[in-house]
């Protein structure tokens, strides 16, 4: 495939790309990052910089060889054709939170997608007999799924949405620079010009009530997926004798009711706390700690277990 | 009528020519980066619990000053205030002659899930003012609470107020619901019960997630595009990358904790209502009293203004003082702006107010 430049620019190109993939490779190298997180940190680094600089020949092989009063629509194409920009600069939102779910979704991608063409009646069907619960736990829980993708699908809907906002105000943003000394004159110039017209696209999209609710319904939707899995995995290592994360939760959570009950006793037979040594002037503090806490209404945790 | 681009072939050729050199450049000198953690100003630590540490700031003259706590936000660590020595708030105040303490909450692990936001205002801050009010003899000290941790300080002063003398709030959200406010927006129709019951604590990765996701394109990828720019200055370079350690070293939250905060704060938008509870007890900050100094940052899309603006008519003191900060939420302890004007404030502010 050609780019349109003349022999000598293509040469170069080539130069430039591979000096990228060296410094690329190179930084991967280099800098050692151990964690998952910090792997994921750096891919998106990676990739942000090899957009841009894609970016940037791109638009320097239209500028190189258009027709320049037809440039600016083509560049728009050029950089919203290939579908919309926050792709990339999401990534996938189900791996945010350490993998989970979308790794989960691939596996059962096989089993889902004939689950979805039968039908959701399926999901549906009553069980029966000594098993019943584990058949209805197990249905839930692909009923979930089946939920998680559709939530998906509308989530990255709205992002669509915000890139196509974001490709209208960019284009009305080019316009509003037709007059002479407002010219866009370099490429990190258009390319700024690009980010800021997209972050606007993507506010508008972001703050509507529209996005409120899917947002809201995708991450209940992949709670209700990890939740089922937890709670598949605790069945079976209960089959297995091990202990399980609720088991340690109900330990800490009464360990933890233990130490504050224990602290309060302390602080009543303190009297209250110790009060420092005044050596300033100041209003007279109201009735001490003690007081209040005795008086006021038995707390709540604040922990509310789902069954 | 014009073509908006004026884009000269061989200027474009040019720049990018430049870019390439600074990527060539950029990867020598990442590889020879040296030792860029945060935390520049001497301390010591003066008390410990569970996980929380108290520092105080051992670098000053701070004869004869009131003491400053600072209590910072759950979500990242507290080392933006000391980043490193040109980029310090702490630092700026010890120099005035501030004497400061700052607590470090420290990084929750599962054991920590059952913490609450009682556990954490009527607790940890309470016994760390305590710790401060003793060493120093004094009833009443000063307050500087940043973001989340602003909340906090708001709710300790309306329910503990004959603690504190003076209290200064940095970009902190008091109400939730404004229009322009994107995080609360997204926040509003999660299920926090579900969400902290799968999850238990909430990631950290999680957290940085959502938050760079409310600028995508910018902090995803113009960032460092934007960082290209500095990659053949060593000591730019040494910058930006403490300042990625800083936003990715964050801890995960106490799952218990999170749950009142999203809930009551972020969703019920309660604590301007008057109706947060905190232990049992009810916060009215009409209840709060004692000279306020409240900063915020113009260009904040994490706490916008608007969320900030509203402590002026939710607080019952006289003396409540606002100051504005051209700049987001982050630049107003690092930049060089802030150095200049933040700090300076704080403590012509608190001078006035010797308690």
């Amino acid at each position: 495939m050609t780019s349109g430049l003349p022999p000598e620019a293509e040469a170069y190109t080539q130069l430039m790309r591979q000096a990228w993939e060296h410094w690329q490779s190179g930084v991967a190298g280099s800098m050692g990052h151990s964690s998952a997180a910090g792997e994921a940190q750096l891919e998106r680094m990676l990739t942000a910089l090899k957009s841009y600089f894609d970016l940037l020949e791109s638009l320097n092989a239209q500028i190189g060889s258009g027709d320049p009063t037809q440039q600016w629509r083509s560049i728009l194409g050029s950089i919203f054709g290939s579908g919309q920009p926050f792709s990339q600069a999401f990534g996938d939102a189900s791996t945010s939170a350490g993998g989970g779910p979308q790794a989960w979704m691939d596996a059962f991608a096989q089993v889902l997608t004939p689950m979805q063409s039968a039908g959701q009646a399926f999901l549906g069907m009553p069980a029966f007999g000594m098993a019943r619960e584990h058949q209805e736990r197990a249905q839930q829980l692909a009923r979930d799924m089946v939920d998680y993708r559709e939530q998906m699908r509308r989530y990255n809907q709205l992002l669509a949405r915000a890139g196509r906002r974001g490709a209208e105000r960019f284009e009305a943003r080019l316009a509003d620079r037709t007059e002479p000394g407002r010219q866009v004159e370099s490429l990190r110039a258009l390319y700024d010009l690009w980010v800021d017209a997209a972050e606007d696209g993507f506010q508008e999209v972001a703050l509507s009530p529209e996005w409120r609710e899917v947002y809201g319904a995708l991450v209940n939707a992949q709670m209700r997926v990890r939740a089922g899995v937890q709670r598949q995995v605790e069945g079976s290592a209960r089959e297995l004798g091990m202990p399980t994360r609720t088991e340690v939760d109900t330990l800490g959570k009464r360990l933890h009711d233990l130490r504050r009950e224990v602290r309060e006793l302390k602080e009543r037979l303190d009297g209250g706390g110790a009060a420092p040594t005044a050596t300033t002037a100041g209003p007279t503090p109201p009735p001490a700690a003690a007081a209040t806490r005795a008086a006021r209404k038995p707390r709540s945790t604040g922990a509310r277990r789902r069954t | 009528m014009f073509t908006p681009l004026r884009i000269d072939p061989q200027k474009a050729l040019a720049e990018i020519d430049t870019f390439r050199r600074k990527l060539a450049a950029g990867m020598q000198n990442l590889q020879r980066v040296g030792d860029y953690h945060f935390g520049a100003s001497a301390k010591e630590l003066v008390y410990e619990e569970d996980k929380l540490k108290l520092w105080h700031f051992t670098s000053g003259s701070a004869a004869g000053r009131r003491p400053i706590l600072v209590t910072y936000a759950l979500v990242n660590t507290p080392w933006m205030v000391d980043l490193q020595p040109d980029r310090s708030l702490v630092a700026r105040l010890l120099e005035r002659g501030e004497d400061v303490y700052l607590i470090e909450w420290g990084y929750p692990d599962l054991a920590d899930r059952w913490l609450t936001l009682e556990d954490y205002i009527l607790g940890y801050l309470d016994r760390c003012v305590d710790q401060v009010r003793t060493r120093h003899g004094l009833d009443r000290i000063n307050l500087l609470g940043i973001c989340e941790g602003g909340a906090f300080s708001l709710c300790y002063a309306a329910l503990r107020g004959h603690k504190l003398a003076n209290l200064i709030t940095m970009v902190t959200p008091v109400d939730f619901h404004t229009r322009d406010n994107m995080l609360s927006h997204w926040t509003r129709q999660l299920d926090v019960d579900l969400f902290v019951d799968t999850l238990r604590n909430v990631p950290a990765d999680l957290m940085n997630w959502c938050y760079l996701t409310l600028k995508p394109v910018r902090l995803n990828q113009q960032k460092y595009v934007g960082m290209v720019d500095v990659l053949d200055d060593p000591k730019e370079i040494e910058n930006f990358l403490r300042m990625e350690k800083w936003i990715f070293d964050s801890p995960d939250q106490a799952g218990e904790a999170f749950r009142q905060f999203i809930k009551d704060f972020y969703q019920g938008n309660k604590l301007i209502k008057g109706e947060v509870e905190i232990g049992g007890e009810r916060v009215d900050l009409k209840s709060i009293g004692m000279p306020i100094l409240n900063i915020f940052a113009e260009q904040d899309h994490l706490v916008p203004p608007s969320a900030s603006r509203p402590l002026r008519d939710a607080v019952g003191t006289r003396d409540y003082t606002e100051l504005s900060f051209k700049g987001g939420h982050i630049g107003i302890y690092v930049s060089s702006r802030a150095q200049r004007e933040v700090p300076g404030a704080v403590h012509d502010w608190l001078t006035a107010r010797p308690g």
